[in-house]
């Protein structure tokens, strides 16, 4: 039989269990859903028209605390080889040393350092490496609604980055017809683990 | 954009500087009818001095940046390679030592080449997913050091016994003239900047091979085709690993020049010394000239689409 003071040990303890798990259960921690995401990217070509291309391989994971936002954070990593504007053979050049040169430089990382809400989403400023270069960037990732399919809790987000590639160490004479800004356009969805 | 303009000027320029700095010690001592020991001296340092001038100038030219640490391996090659392939240079000439020591420094670039050149890069590392169907980075990379190191001895020793048998002004001529036409065919598919890296080289080389021939007694020149090997190796090892050019493209363009100065000519060719130096320069031209059609061909087929 539980006495009553019995009772109200095991009802502190679990308490104090329960205060502990918090916050844990606060943030939702992802992983970014290949299937349902992409990244791609778009250049001026002799600032009249615009080259489509995106990344195929992309990783990352992502936590998002709602209660504070600062506790959030974003990383994502592209595999450089990836790339892919439809055309085999500017693939190629682009994997050369005069573009990503993805043989020394094999992977794009992302990495946040400060999280901040916003209406509509979070504004994220992190660490952005290319081409052996490491920049710190500022960028809204607009999103974060979160549904639950089969299972399995899903988020969104997208985002729009504007990039100068000899601002990552691009060799400035291969510049050239392809204009030095590129577009790199966001839009992932996360699973939860 | 690459600019023929710009690359003329980038291998006149590393071609003039090093004309300047072999020859005027020379000619100073000349002037001032100087002791001998001392034109000793100065030889020691004129052929590393007139080299690395002209690559400095010629990179300067083609507006290199010269960032430290070097991140990618044209970086490396240009930053560490080069100028520690001329000290180990003049180390073996300013000081006495044995023959087995001479050796050993001699050979010390060939074993550093291709770890320095291949450093931090994907040759050397684990793949990145599992998806990667290359082998894991702890297999391929000993593989890939190893056999880089054995193909540059081989090519290192067979150039010292080209050496002894054919002048070693006629053997660093051929392997310098094929540093341009390496750079072109690494520019042809597609690696403008590590291409251009060639004629910076090739212009101070040439210069310097040029230049000896105006100083007869000059006992350094034995190690200029070794010198000259080295710097085309690097080169074609950049162009093959990280540029697009093929393992037998990258092969036999550092065959041409070996290849030029290994078949043996008629007697009457090797009796006078330009004779023999137009066969040998005729024969490499007619290697190279087929080499670089089949890669202007592959660049009209693949990168012209692409500029236009």
């Amino acid at each position: 039989m539980i006495t009553v003071h019995q009772s109200c040990r095991i009802f502190s303890g679990l308490l104090a269990l329960l205060c502990a798990a918090l916050p844990a259960m606060a943030a939702e921690e992802y992983v970014y859903d290949a299937v349902h995401s992409s990244v791609s990217f778009k250049a001026r070509h002799l600032d009249i028209s615009w080259i489509h291309g995106r990344f195929n391989e992309v990783d990352g994971k992502f936590s998002i605390d709602r209660e504070d936002a600062s506790k959030s954070s974003f990383q994502l990593t592209i595999k450089a080889d990836s790339v892919d504007t439809a055309n085999p053979a500017r693939d190629e050049h682009l994997r050369q040393p005069d573009y990503f040169d993805t043989k020394q430089f094999p992977t794009i990382e992302f990495q946040s350092t400060k999280v901040k809400a916003i209406e509509g989403g979070f504004e994220v400023t992190g660490n952005f490496t290319m081409h052996g270069t490491t920049k710190e960037i500022t960028f809204k990732l607009m999103g974060g609604k979160q549904i639950e399919s089969r299972g399995v809790r899903r988020v969104g987000f997208s985002t729009e980055l504007r990039l100068k590639r000899s601002d990552f160490g691009f060799d400035k004479n291969a510049i050239g017809p392809i204009g030095d800004e590129a577009i790199v356009i966001i839009d992932c969805e996360g699973m939860s683990k | 954009m690459p600019d023929g303009f710009v690359f003329a000027q980038a291998f006149f320029a590393s071609m003039g500087v090093s004309v300047l700095v072999l020859l005027t010690p020379f000619a100073l001592l000349r002037l001032t009818r100087s002791t001998p020991s001392l034109h000793n001296h100065s030889t020691v340092f004129s052929v590393p001095g007139s080299i690395a001038a002209g690559v400095i100038v010629g990179c300067h030219v083609l507006q290199f940046p010269w960032t430290w640490p070097p991140a990618n391996a044209i970086e490396r090659f240009l930053q560490l390679f080069v100028p520690g392939t001329l000290i180990v240079h003049l180390a073996v000439s300013l000081w006495s030592h044995t023959a087995g020591t001479i050796r050993l420094l001699r050979l010390l670039p060939s074993l550093a080449c291709p770890l320095l050149i291949l450093y931090g890069s994907v040759h050397l590392r684990a793949p990145l997913s599992v998806a990667d169907h290359s082998l894991p980075g702890t297999v391929a990379a000993p593989l890939i050091i190893g056999s880089c190191t054995i193909t540059l001895l081989a090519a290192v020793f067979t150039t010292q016994s080209l050496t002894r048998r054919t002048s070693p002004l006629i053997t660093g001529l051929l392997i310098t003239l094929t540093l341009p036409a390496a750079g072109i065919s690494i520019m042809l598919a597609g690696y403008i900047k590590g291409g251009s890296a060639a004629l910076p080289l090739a212009g101070s080389l040439l210069a310097t091979v040029l230049g000896l021939r105006f100083l007869p007694h000059e006992p350094r020149r034995h190690a200029l085709p070794d010198l000259a090997l080295l710097l085309l190796f690097g080169l074609l090892m950049i162009g093959h690993f990280f540029g697009r050019i093929s393992l037998l493209q990258a092969a036999s363009l550092l065959g041409s020049p070996l290849l030029a100065a290994a078949i043996p000519l008629p007697q009457k060719f090797r009796s006078r010394h330009t004779g023999e130096l137009r066969l040998r320069l005729l024969i490499l031209a007619v290697l190279i000239a087929a080499q670089l059609a089949l890669a202007a061909w592959e660049f009209s087929v693949r990168m012209k689409p692409l500029l236009a």
